[in-house]
């Protein structure tokens, strides 16, 4: 198995519109940063080569990231050779409501040489911490031109990340859960046809949104070879669900993971409990036992890419968090990295 | 059902540590309280007693509360009795134990202490008594010093040694999901143990900080759950800093799936008619309790009607 990084870790480094350095954002909702281990891009860009130089500096061999970011074909291809030159892969990712409804999700049809299909793009002035930049077009539409984005930065794989507030989830009734699940079925099957034209595996993600075992039927209604599952780490404790239980309804389609640690602290003065995020290995989820099941089950655990997620709130020093987790998991975990 | 409250519903506005007029919930910060439609009891009264009024004025059944929190002999236990049978009213007790504690804590501490509060249990009147863990920041079922699976060998180990004590007073313990353990893993003890002095106190929302899910746990725990906490929580999954948080809410405005729990217990528990359900909700501390406790027994009488004694009223 491998080690990567997840563009996330530095979403309140280095993402424009939630830099944890912008007094604009921190006068609207965080507190401000204290120390810093990391100097911060240039702003009001799009830090793509800041990540690829990241991955590197931490010795890491693959980067996820959105492919939105190129926001033009030409930018991905240029992006794809540059991690080429380094030998460095790529874990594409966008987001995207799976469980719209029909008349919502889009018509399911794509010819690329149509001059007058939709063209989405993100537009970073839209994003925030909790939402999407893209615009324009259907889900549909969108998937479909993250997968042009995707396989012209050379990635084999594009997760679809449906979490975001707003979008139906494990907890929201109306439709019921088993809608929403069949909706996600319905709505994956337009796009396998057309990701297998271009070479690409499509993967589904937990992403504080649905459970494993949600996903598990999702995988179950689909039996198609060309979707697979990014699992998370920690998510499955947003929807309350053991990760330990999650990582087994999941591991014999994971393709690759956002490795993440919380801390769970069960009863609290008001009486709710508390999830907290935590450096990896400093947190109540079991990494070395998912890593176990996923050794073991994974369709290929040699190339398992495990992508590192380190998302302290904006206050702590991500760098000195990211640091931390890599020196525990490459010491406490050592065993299962080529 | 006999539906009760559980006097951690006014905790905020009464209970000593942390009431929030007093210096000590002043100083950590908290917001004040705003527009409460009721008057806590000054710190200087007897706040069981005011709970008792309060629960009779609510037009609830019952009421729970640890005997061992207000009086440490029999002539308080007793007095206690008296001020709940003047107003007609049923008492849900309780007990607190460290179920992990070692053998030598065990045996230097805890079991007299738990035979010491079933005491005042019995001299109280009681005959269920909701039974805490004593260290649940301590010892829980992420802490793994000793791990879960110790933790609740020892609790398999020490509780038996109180079954006897229990029956001799006629004190069901019924130990409690308190955001510590599964049910899973209370029920699993309470079934191998498989004394009718061990039973369950079912609350609805703890599962979540524990990882599991209510509705299952309520399946595991069913045949011998005796009380329940009516505790609602609401979820919030996704939020900026991808920490998931949970709410409290009135009973029946959360996501835990109240209604399917009480058609569990109603088919399964073993006394469902008698069944003590008791409302807990705590909402923030700035919030008014009494609000929430409403509209928490409107819902449950209008909503779940059906497993509870015609002639409450909703209102």
């Amino acid at each position: 198995m491998k080690l990567g990084l997840s563009h996330e870790t530095y979403r309140w480094v280095a993402f424009p519109w939630m830099r944890s350095d912008d007094p604009e954002f921190v006068g609207e909702m965080q507190a401000p940063i204290y120390l810093r281990g990391i100097d911060p891009p240039p702003p009001g860009e799009l830090p793509i080569d800041w990540m690829v130089d990241r991955v590197a500096a931490h010795s890491l061999s693959s980067l996820a990231m959105e492919c939105g970011w190129f926001q033009d074909t030409d930018r991905a291809r240029s992006f794809g050779d540059r991690m080429a030159e380094r030998r460095l892969t790529y874990l594409a990712s966008v987001s995207v409501d799976l469980a719209a409804p029909p008349p919502e999700w889009g018509n399911g049809s794509y010819d690329p040489s149509w001059s007058s299909r939709p063209t989405p793009t993100f537009d970073m002035s839209r994003a925030t911490a909790v939402r999407t930049g893209w615009t324009g077009g259907t889900p549909f539409d969108i998937a479909v031109r993250a997968m042009e984005l995707a396989q012209a930065a050379g990635a084999r794989v594009l997760s679809l990340v449906h979490g975001q507030p707003g979008r139906p989830n494990h907890y929201t009734k109306d439709p019921s859960i088993d809608e929403q699940i069949d909706r996600i079925i319905d709505n994956l099957g337009t796009l396998l046809p057309i990701a297998e034209g271009m070479g690409l595996t499509l993967a589904t993600e937990n992403h504080m949104d649905y459970r494993c075992s949600e996903f598990a039927l999702v995988h179950q209604g689909l039996g198609a070879a060309n979707v697979r599952h990014v699992f998370d780490f920690a998510d499955s404790m947003a929807v309350n669900e053991d990760p330990l239980d999650g990582v087994r309804h999941v591991a014999r389609h994971t393709v690759a993971t956002h490795l993440r640690d919380m801390r769970a602290q069960p009863i609290t003065q008001v009486a709710t409990g508390a999830f907290y995020h935590a450096p990896i290995g400093h947190g109540s989820v079991p990494i070395r036992a998912m890593l176990d099941i996923l050794r073991a089950e994974a369709p290929d655990p040699d190339n398992l890419c495990h992508y590192v997620e380190v998302v302290p709130r904006p206050d702590y020093d991500t760098e000195h968090w990211l640091t931390a987790s890599l020196d525990w998991l490459r010491t406490e975990c050592a065993d299962y990295w080529g | 059902m006999k539906l009760c409250i559980s006097i951690a519903c006014y905790r905020w506005a009464f209970q000593p540590s942390i009431r929030r007029d007093g210096p000590e919930y002043r100083a950590g910060g908290g917001p004040l309280a705003y527009l409460q439609s009721f008057t806590a009891p000054p710190p200087e009264d007897n706040r069981f007693f005011w709970m008792v009024d309060k629960t009779a004025e609510l037009g609830l059944q019952g009421l729970y509360a640890h005997p061992g929190e207000y009086v440490d002999d029999r002539a308080g236990a007793e007095a206690m009795r008296r001020k709940v049978e003047d107003r007609g009213l049923i008492w849900n007790g309780g007990l607190t134990v460290n179920m992990a504690a070692t053998d030598e804590e065990w045996e230097s501490f805890e079991y007299d202490n738990a035979v010491r509060q079933l005491e005042l249990n019995h001299w109280a009147g009681l005959t269920i008594g909701t039974m805490t863990h004593r260290l649940p920041n301590v010892h829980n079922h992420f802490s793994t010093d000793p791990p879960i699976e110790e933790q609740m060998a020892r609790a398999a180990r020490h509780l038996p040694t109180l079954t006897p004590v229990a029956e001799d007073l006629g004190v069901i313990m019924a130990w409690e999901n308190h955001m510590d353990y599964r049910v899973s893993e209370v029920a699993g003890v309470v079934n191998e143990i498989n004394s009718p002095w061990l039973r369950i106190t079912l609350d609805t929302s703890n599962p979540f900080p524990s990882l599991e899910d209510p509705l299952e746990g309520a399946r595991l725990a069913a045949r011998n759950v005796v009380a329940v906490h009516f505790k609602d929580f609401r979820a919030q999954p996704l939020r900026d800093t991808w920490e998931p948080h949970f709410h409290y809410s009135p009973v029946g405005h959360g996501d835990s799936p109240i209604g399917e729990i009480l058609a569990v217990l109603q088919a399964e528990a073993p006394d469902p008619a008698n069944l003590l359900a008791n409302i807990e909700i705590s909402p923030p501390p700035q919030h008014d309790p009494e609000t929430w406790v409403l509209e928490s027994k409107r819902w449950l009488l209008e909503e779940q009607g059906q497993y509870f004694e015609p002639h409450l009223s909703a209102q």
